[in-house]
């Protein structure tokens, strides 16, 4: 029993960790295209601004509640998911 | 120091090398001759079977009940596989079906006069002056020795692997294009700005104490 609660401590610290790395890394690639957004629609005043970062900053809003949800999806699920399966294909096949 | 960490990554490569070959399972072709159980002395060797809360019963002296099942491959070599459960940790089997894969695998033997060829599932390596085992998995009939069915676990484990690790060199990349180039660009910047003020500030210096000795020679 002991082991086992080990093994979803030891699952959780991962996925949380994959969680936050994954979660930075898309929130940074979306920032970038919404800079390249306004540069593109804005070409004269290309480049950092207050008026690019109060876009940038108010496009993201909506963004990272959806993440937030396909983020659970991929990271908290999925491993689960695998786990349940080897099971199955060790233990019962 | 090139040469050193040439040395270093060498040796890290051969590690993981090492490691993924231990872990990751393999499939051979054999035939069973015999299913039974030993008391097995387990000391320095003990990381190469499962860690000691799994199930199995370890006596005072560090013996082990452990199921064995020996083969004789194709080639007529023989190869002898252990059989325990893993546990919940290391490897990430999860087997804990070992008393069912005993009957099966009992249930399969055969003798050389009338052979019935299986394939077996496993990880681990069989290094007989270690007395180390490999375990067995899974245990599949198969029409022949020829027949080698293809490994697509293995196969499965490292495309995630690989992939696992092209998401972590991406994110790397773009966290050192976004947070570590602009950090380090503002503070050449602002290095820049303190060593323009510095040199103002000397030219300034030397202009006065130029004045200075000027005024001090009555020009």
């Amino acid at each position: 029993m002991i082991a086992f609660l080990r093994l979803i401590g030891m699952v959780l610290i991962v996925e949380l960790i994959f969680y936050l790395l994954i979660g930075i890394y898309i929130r940074s690639l979306r920032r970038e295209e919404l800079e390249e957004e306004w540069d593109r629609r804005h070409p004269e005043r290309a480049g950092p601004s207050p008026e690019r970062a109060e876009f940038v900053r108010r496009s993201m809003v909506g963004f990272s509640k959806t993440l937030q949800a396909r983020l659970v999806g991929l990271v908290l699920v999925l491993p689960v998911v695998a786990i349940i399966v080897i099971i199955v294909i060790v233990n019962y096949n | 120091m090139r040469w050193f960490l040439t040395v270093l990554g060498v040796i890290f490569g051969i590690v993981v090398f090492l490691f993924l070959d231990y872990t990751l399972p393999a499939k051979q072709t054999v035939r069973i001759t015999n299913t039974y159980n030993r008391l097995t002395d387990i000391g320095a060797n003990a990381i190469f079977y499962a860690s000691p809360d799994t199930g199995t019963v370890q006596n005072a002296q560090g013996q082990r009940d452990v199921r064995f099942i020996d083969t004789v491959r194709p080639n007529g070599k023989p190869y002898v596989y252990r059989n325990e459960d893993t546990g919940w940790i290391w490897p990430p089997y999860f087997k804990y079906d070992s008393s069912n894969l005993h009957a099966q695998a009992t249930d399969l033997r055969s003798t050389s006069a009338n052979p019935e060829w299986v394939s077996v599932t496993s990880y681990g390596w069989r290094i007989a002056w270690l007395s180390i085992y490999p375990n067995a998995i899974a245990i599949k009939p198969v029409a022949g020795p020829e027949v080698k069915p293809f490994n697509w676990a293995a196969q499965i484990i490292l495309l995630i692997l690989g992939a696992l690790l092209f998401l972590i060199w991406r994110m790397w990349n773009q966290f050192r294009e976004r947070t570590i180039d602009p950090a380090v660009r503002s503070a050449d910047e602002a290095w820049d700005r303190i060593d323009a003020r510095a040199d103002a500030a000397r030219a300034s210096a030397r202009g006065r104490l130029r004045r200075g000795w000027d005024w001090l020679r009555g020009r």
